[in-house]
């Protein structure tokens, strides 16, 4: 017999997010009976790959897991191995590291914000239908993108999967003048990047707030992006190092990627609300400002605004990388000294969308022994699944398309990098009977 | 026109993903052919790629003629068989391309080109059917011997087909035409 109650939403291919997965939604009498974000995540392929290997290559081979955010998994790599072996890098290296960590965030959060987000707000099924109605927005986009990706060719030595980062600092340190090089077109840049904050601050968003436990790093002085502790909206405070004390990874059947949970409390959120929402006062001097014209509330707790706030972090990320090329003075060698030695090192950045976290434990010669690393998307996978749960029931009434662009919409907020470099777009909604299990296209 | 000068124009970018089996095909043969341009066997620019659109677009803006080499998933057809693509003519089978950058790939690389006048005089792409994409798959051995075999005979495998392309349907492919191990 049939339920005309019941409602199943299966997007099984999402599109515009990174990687594999799929949307199972089952909904009865307007309440939400299930959510399942399903993540065909390559299941711990490079944690596998990396044991056995010098913790000097980890930089590089940890590079390799993402297509848009290499710079990221650099960054914790390198970070929680010198944690490891006692090594402190300092200016000028380690500002060049902000830099090239800015530059990834540029690229990464255009693409968001103009390719894959503003779609939704604008009516477009994507970027290639809106660069027809809107061609001086998506160059606009890709301008910005491109200056994004500039830093990440002078100072990673190339656009895709950078090569120059190394344990102790860089293989080579960019001589003044290349690096000035990228002032005018970041100059540029950064107008644009204003316009664009005023622009997506206009939007229609969706009436929907929702607070879960925000965790993002912070840095006494820095909007957090390299370095900080953990921090969290309900008390969390606590170095890297003892991530695992208070965080967990919990397998879920229905997904090959485990799901992160706060130590007796559950879901958690990490990205650009978390970020904002814990450092807003960190923010460069633009970028507050701009932050303060077009975001009143004191605690952001609509997803849909992710996209305001990531506009605000591609301004504060071009005024950083402005300010730290005008002040760059090239340092004496490209990195500092050390031996490989026994140790265990953890290290967590913020990736573009989220805290990216690594450990490796050494032997005598550097070989790793084990490594765990906890991407962004894993930790928020729960968190995300919330937010349907919770967006769903007042809106059960609309109709199945529109149902379905919403949750991918809602997916979408949070930028979602669930493997690397491979996507199908196939979308399929099925109705299911379910007295008989029988499956209607 | 002369040769050389044609030669010199021509700019071939391999995509693919080392870390994901028969992807890698389009890196392989990138490498394989920058190999032996600089042999001399041959003379044209070879560049890499992860397929990212916006890169592609950077690198064909103003070219003239672009062969790109990617990795096909097309369940119906064998693996190993080579499809060649005109890129300017129509539009490309949406799932078939396998490497994309958040659903930013060469599909979308195309397209964007062409609302904003940025594509290649001329893109010829090379498609190869690859069968295993998982994560930490090697390139299959087969794979790899049909890689090697249209590098050698390039750049006569372009020559000989590209007159006859045409959409995904009608593709010619080298191993249905006996051009390939």
């Amino acid at each position: 017999m049939s339920d005309s109650k019941t409602k199943t939403i299966k997007v099984n291919y999402l599109a515009r997010v990174e990687g594999e997965g799929a949307l199972h939604v089952r909904m009865r009498k307007g309440k939400v009976e299930d959510v399942q974000l399903k993540i065909f995540e390559p299941p711990r392929f490079f944690e596998a790959f990396l044991r056995g290997r010098n913790a000097l290559e980890a930089p590089d081979i940890t590079a390799r897991i993402c297509g848009i955010c290499p710079v990221a998994y650099q960054m914790s790599a390198v970070h929680a191995v010198e944690y490891a072996l006692g090594v402190t890098v300092t200016e000028p290296l380690r500002d060049l590291r902000h830099l090239l960590y800015c530059g990834e965030w540029i690229e990464s959060h255009a693409l968001h914000v103009y390719m894959l987000h503003a779609p939704d707000f604008l009516g477009f099924q994507d970027a290639m239908g809106m660069a027809k109605s809107h061609p001086k927005a998506v160059q606009m986009g890709l301008a910005i993108k491109k200056a994004g990706n500039s830093i990440v060719s002078v100072v990673g030595g190339r656009e895709v999967h950078p090569i120059n980062v190394k344990v102790g600092g860089f293989h080579r340190a960019p001589r003044p003048s290349e690096l000035r090089t990228l002032l005018e077109p970041l100059q540029r840049a950064l107008a644009m990047a204003v316009d664009t904050v005023r622009w997506v601050a206009g939007f229609s968003f969706p009436d929907f707030d929702r607070e879960p436990e925000f965790v993002a790093l912070r840095h006494p002085t820095e909007y957090p992006m390299c370095e900080g502790r953990v921090v969290s909206s309900q008390g969390i405070d606590i170095d890297a190092v003892q991530f695992d004390d208070h965080f967990t990874e919990i397998h879920v059947p229905y997904t090959n990627a485990l799901h992160s949970v706060v130590k007796g409390r559950g879901a958690y959120l990490t990205g650009p609300l978390a970020r904002f929402n814990l450092n807003r006062q960190r923010l460069a001097t633009t970028a507050r400002g701009l932050a303060d014209e077009v975001i009143l509330e004191s605690v952001v707790k609509n997803p849909f605004k992710s996209i305001v706030i990531r506009s605000i972090e591609i301004v504060h990320a071009l005024e950083e990388s402005i300010r730290m090329i005008e002040n760059y003075r090239e340092a004496p060698a490209s990195s500092v000294p050390f031996t490989l030695h026994a140790g265990e090192g953890a290290a967590a950045t913020e990736a573009p969308r989220g805290l990216l976290y690594h450990r490796y434990r050494l032997s005598e010669d550097g070989t790793i022994l084990d490594a765990k690393i906890i991407p962004p998307t894993s930790q928020n996978q729960k968190s995300i699944e919330d937010d349907l749960r919770d967006l769903l029931p007042s809106r059960a009434a609309l109709p199945k398309g529109d149902l379905t662009h919403l949750c991918e919409q809602a997916i979408r907020n949070h930028d979602p990098c669930i493997s690397c470099a491979t996507h199908f777009l196939r979308l399929e909604i099925h109705d299911v009977e379910p007295s008989d299990g029988t499956v209607k296209p | 026109m002369n040769e050389s000068t044609e030669a010199a124009e021509t700019l071939v970018i391999g995509i693919g993903n080392d870390f994901r089996g028969d992807d890698a095909a389009g890196l392989v043969a990138a490498r394989a052919l920058r190999s032996r341009s600089l042999s001399g066997c041959t003379s044209f620019e070879v560049c890499e790629s992860n397929g990212s659109a916006f890169s592609l677009m950077d690198l064909w803006r103003g070219r003239g003629r672009v062969v790109v080499i990617d990795a096909l998933d097309v369940g119906s057809r064998p693996g190993g068989d080579i499809l060649i693509l005109d890129g300017l003519q129509g539009p490309l089978p949406q799932d078939a391309f396998v490497l994309s950058t958040h659903a930013f790939g060469l599909k979308e690389a195309i397209d964007l080109s062409r609302t904003f006048s940025g594509l290649p005089k001329e893109l010829i792409i090379v498609g190869i059917v690859g069968k295993q994409f998982a994560m930490g798959d090697p390139l299959s051995a087969g794979l790899a011997h049909v890689v090697q075999r249209m590098v050698s005979e390039w750049p006569r495998c372009l020559e000989v087909y590209v007159p006859a392309m045409n959409h995904v349907q009608g593709s010619k492919s080298l191993k249905e035409n006996g051009n390939h191990a």
